[in-house]
């Protein structure tokens, strides 16, 4: 199964050599990539919460509770745009014959995986601002309705990750799930135009991209968004760093079962 | 043997996707019939409302509009206040206090329904509201803290 994984690393390279998978496995833990995304993490969150708590200021009508403003929106389109996207176009690369690489299919449940949880956290924060702005913890409004729907589908591609079936079939299986998820993403993004709804229309991503925010507000916006897409990056590279190991683990795992043959002999 | 228990744990995992994906619908399902029933049209404005007065008769729904100041009034536990949307004037009573942000001028929607019997148009346009909910826009102002507070008397 995990022989299938296609990476820069193993291809094309006898994997069946014990010194090949030691380099293979010396470079993931020196990765220098993965400490820079780390760190580069860590400084953009500290940044956006000196910026959000001590530097931009209260909001007239909302006061305080502005502050929520550098979370829920970056985690929303960190989820929605940058995560899903993600695995929207890596499964489209898995379903296009020229780009076929089983690297694509990991990639894209592996972004689904980090947008479930940019998006379970996207409907915990804006529910705590649901009840310090509009006084309510939840309504069924279109733009929540529907984001709660798209939990539950991408929930769904990712149960059908699991299912059995041979790496072909599981990988286009995969990627068809991927786009049928897809179809809600621009739904919950226009619900706010189409339908009447509670929840406010962007203040960032309006037609035309006026923004509705003072300027320190938009900027310490923007440094969050960063911040949500430096930890994306940090947990697909870890996620990426885990697929690595498993492929490993089953070639040593199968090197030790030939060595253990031959001395049977 | 082992073949044997590989076989069950396969089946066994089998059973759990299977399980997983049917509590995923239910939830579905729920969320589905909950956007059918609210989302679709989840208020009217005042004055649609009161285009619509005679069909929506005294059944539940919301209405939205935005906070005439000068008009809201507490009395023990209700609190009384019109709101507009264009030219038409909506008078609220509502049970019970009003959310934190509630405020002359903002915009609100409002859980409820009119009241029955006969206003100065035939029916009553008084709306009985049981939930008031701040509309928030998509505009942001930065507080002036030194900016002097208007008290109002």
């Amino acid at each position: 199964m995990t022989s299938a994984l296609e990476t820069d690393s193993l291809k094309n390279r006898d994997v069946y050599n014990i010194d090949a998978l030691d380099a293979v496995l010396e470079k993931t833990a020196n990765s220098k990539t993965k400490y820079f995304l780390g760190a580069s993490s860590i400084v953009t969150a500290l940044l956006t919460v000196w910026l959000a708590l001590f530097i931009t200021p209260n909001d007239e009508h909302l006061g305080y509770a502005v502050r929520l403003l550098y979370v829920h929106p970056p985690v929303a389109w960190a989820a929605l745009y940058l995560a899903f996207g993600t695995t929207t176009l890596a499964s489209l690369l898995w379903l296009w014959p020229k780009t076929r690489s089983y690297f694509w299919d990991k990639i894209a449940g592996a972004s689904a995986e980090i947008g479930v949880l940019y998006l379970a956290l996207t409907l915990i924060t804006g529910s705590i601002w649901g009840r310090t702005t509009w006084g309510v913890w939840w309504t069924w409004d279109a733009r929540l309705t529907l984001t709660a729907v798209l939990l539950v589908l991408y929930l769904g591609y990712l149960a059908v990750r699991q299912m059995d079936g041979s790496d072909k079939v599981k990988a286009t299986r995969n990627a068809i799930a991927a786009l049928f998820a897809a179809i809600d993403v621009p739904i919950v993004h226009f619900s706010v135009i189409w339908w009447n709804t509670l929840h406010q229309t962007a203040s960032v991503l309006t037609p035309g991209l006026h923004l509705t925010v003072p300027l320190s507000m938009g900027l310490t916006m923007g440094v969050g968004f960063l911040c949500t897409t430096l930890v994306w990056a940090w947990m697909m590279r870890v996620r990426y760093e885990i697929e690595l190991l498993k492929t490993v683990a089953a070639q040593i795992g199968t090197l030790k079962a030939i060595e253990l043959r031959k001395s049977e002999v | 043997m082992e073949m044997e228990t590989n076989n069950k744990l396969l089946k066994r995992r089998k059973i759990r996707i299977y399980i997983v994906f049917g509590i995923l619908l239910v939830v579905l399902g729920i969320l589905i019939y909950e956007g059918l029933s609210n989302s679709i049209e989840y208020f009217q404005t005042a004055n649609q409302a009161v285009a619509n007065r005679k069909m929506l008769g005294t059944s539940e729904f919301r209405i939205e509009g935005d906070v005439i100041g000068s008009t809201i009034k507490r009395k023990n536990s209700e609190t009384l206040f019109s709101i507009s949307s264009g030219k038409t004037i909506v008078p609220v009573i509502n049970n019970g206090s009003p959310p934190q942000l509630f405020q002359p001028g903002i915009p609100v929607v409002l859980v409820g329904h009119f009241a029955e019997g006969n206003g100065p148009g035939g029916t009553s346009l008084l709306f009985i509201s049981s939930q008031i909910m701040i509309k928030h826009t998509n505009q942001y102002i930065a507080a002036h803290p030194n900016r002097v507070k208007i008290v109002k008397t």
